[in-house]
């Protein structure tokens, strides 16, 4: 009796789990191409974001005149950008961005011969030219998101000296003008549960879109969720399950819905792409959670997801890895 | 008598001609020549900057120490001796050689490292970690490296606290 009792409940258990793992899925994705080989991409480059169709590819490292290059959707290198910032001895770059028009935003930090440091906004027009800056103060953007009407959203930390981050007081998330500077700050610092919102290091700590009428980030060393209502003016913050943790992007679809990759280590045949939706309980803790989407598994007999870069048109733009190496993919995403 | 003058006029026509000639020729020079672009530059306030240092004060004098690719500098990377890179990755262990070149030189900045997750390249898994200049706490001596490790038959990039030679 007492047997099949727990029969009964853990059988009603693998149904409940069952569903929820099924639940209301409405993003799938379709059919896939494979475009380019990121074995083409300078290695010494090896920070990458998806922007206006092209890869963009950069090195943090400070240099007199460091660079950016673009490659185009086969990974061919179409352009390479010298940021060359008057009376900088060095210049690192934390975060770039493709504006519409073709002109290129880049953050980072720049140093004098005398030692002096200054953090930037920069705006390169499309000719290539260092037109526009704005100096951040102790704010140093790590991730930028250039913006239809031409303002710029970042993602960073304030700095109140060599490698003490200000722990409260000023916004993470902010919006530039390159003719007005600092327009809106709407995240308060108080607000990250980490100690930082970024950091140097390969892989991203963050990750922050501007499309449609919202701006999201994420963190990833808090795994907090924010959504920046552009019409309200209204943020919507909440904490995600430990799997944000290993978040390796993020990419919105033409219908609005947020989608991640995640590569686990416990689970490296699960689920690479999940949506970030809203949470259907109240629980103030959980206002967003990470679902799956279906047909997005580690499968061994192909290459697996990785890196989400971006939503293009109709399509996510994808790094998979195989034994042939990282290639970009294209795959049509259906969002009904 | 005329006739010299005639000649001198012609003279005097063919230089000016010529003058004008070549003022045209610069002045079209200079209209395709590129202007030395100027860079506007504001504070966070909307206000005009001199330069992006204006009115800074000076810190530690710059040293850049660029990478070197050195493939024999593997043992001296910090987090691979202390394990935590690799740590835990079944999939990096076993007989076979490494293929990879290992790690670069250490980079000469000063340095902080902290462990801050998991990530990692072709389902494998490194340990993260978060670097930061810090030329207050951290000692001169730490920097950070770049370095390849196979995973799956692939060489993945890691980036590492090391110390510095």
């Amino acid at each position: 009796m007492a047997s099949n009792f727990l029969r009964a409940a853990l059988a009603a258990l693998w149904l409940v789990s069952c569903c929820a793992g099924q639940g209301n899925h409405d993003v799938r994705l379709g059919p896939e191409t494979v475009w380019g080989s990121l074995e083409d991409v300078d290695a010494q480059l090896p920070f990458h974001r998806w922007s206006q169709g092209h890869l963009l590819a950069w090195s943090k490292r400070p240099a007199s005149s460091p660079v950016v290059d673009v490659y185009d959707s086969r990974a061919q290198l179409v352009r390479s950008i010298t940021l060359a910032i008057p009376g900088a001895a060095t210049t690192s770059i934390t975060g770039v961005d493709l504006a519409k028009d073709g002109s290129l935003v880049v953050a980072g930090i720049s140093t004098q011969a005398d030692g002096a440091k200054a953090r930037y906004l920069a705006l390169v027009s499309p000719r290539g030219e260092l037109s526009r800056m704005v100096r951040t103060g102790a704010y140093l953007a790590h991730y930028v998101c250039a913006d239809e009407d031409r303002t710029v959203w970042t993602v960073g930390d304030e700095w109140t000296g060599p490698g003490r981050v200000k722990e409260s007081g000023y916004s993470v998330l902010r919006q530039y003008s390159f003719s007005a500077g600092l327009l809106r700050e709407p995240v308060d610092r108080d607000q990250i549960k980490g100690r930082v919102v970024s950091w140097g290091g390969q892989v991203y700590s963050a990750f922050l879109t501007c499309s449609g009428n919202r701006v999201r980030f994420l963190s990833v060393i808090s795994q907090q969720w924010f959504e920046y209502n552009r019409q309200t003016g209204m943020v919507t913050e909440g904490d995600l399950d430990e799997s944000a943790r290993a978040v390796t992007g993020l990419a919105v679809t033409k219908q609005g819905r947020a989608l991640v990759s995640i590569v686990e280590r416990a689970s490296p045949r699960g689920p690479r792409i999940f949506e970030v939706a809203p949470a259907e309980s109240q629980d103030r803790d959980r206002r967003f959670l990470l679902r799956p989407v279906p047909g997005t598994a580690c499968d061994a007999d192909s290459a697996c997801i990785w890196n989400l870069l971006a939503r293009e048109g109709e399509s996510l733009i994808t790094v998979r890895a195989g034994p042939d190496g990282r290639r970009l993919y294209s795959t049509v995403v259906h969002d009904n | 008598m005329p006739s010299s003058l005639w000649k001198v006029g012609l003279a005097a026509l063919l230089l000016v001609l010529s003058f004008a000639v070549a003022c045209g020729r610069l002045a079209a020079q200079g209209a395709t020549q590129p202007k030395k672009q100027q860079v506007v530059i504001i504070d966070q306030s909307g206000r005009p900057l001199a330069s992006l240092f204006s009115g800074l004060r000076p810190g530690p004098a710059v040293r850049p120490r660029p990478l070197v690719h050195n493939v024999n500098a593997s043992a001296a990377c910090w987090a691979k001796r202390e394990g935590s890179m690799l740590a835990g990755d079944d999939d990096l262990g076993g007989s076979r050689p490494l293929a990879c070149p290992g790690c670069t030189v250490c980079s000469g900045e000063c340095t902080c490292t902290e462990p801050v997750g998991c990530g990692g390249c072709n389902g494998c898994c490194f340990e993260l970690n978060n670097f930061r200049e810090d030329r207050d706490e951290c000692s001169e001596d730490l920097g950070r490296a770049d370095c390849y490790s196979e995973c799956r038959s692939v060489c993945c990039l890691d980036q590492v606290g090391c110390i510095n030679d």
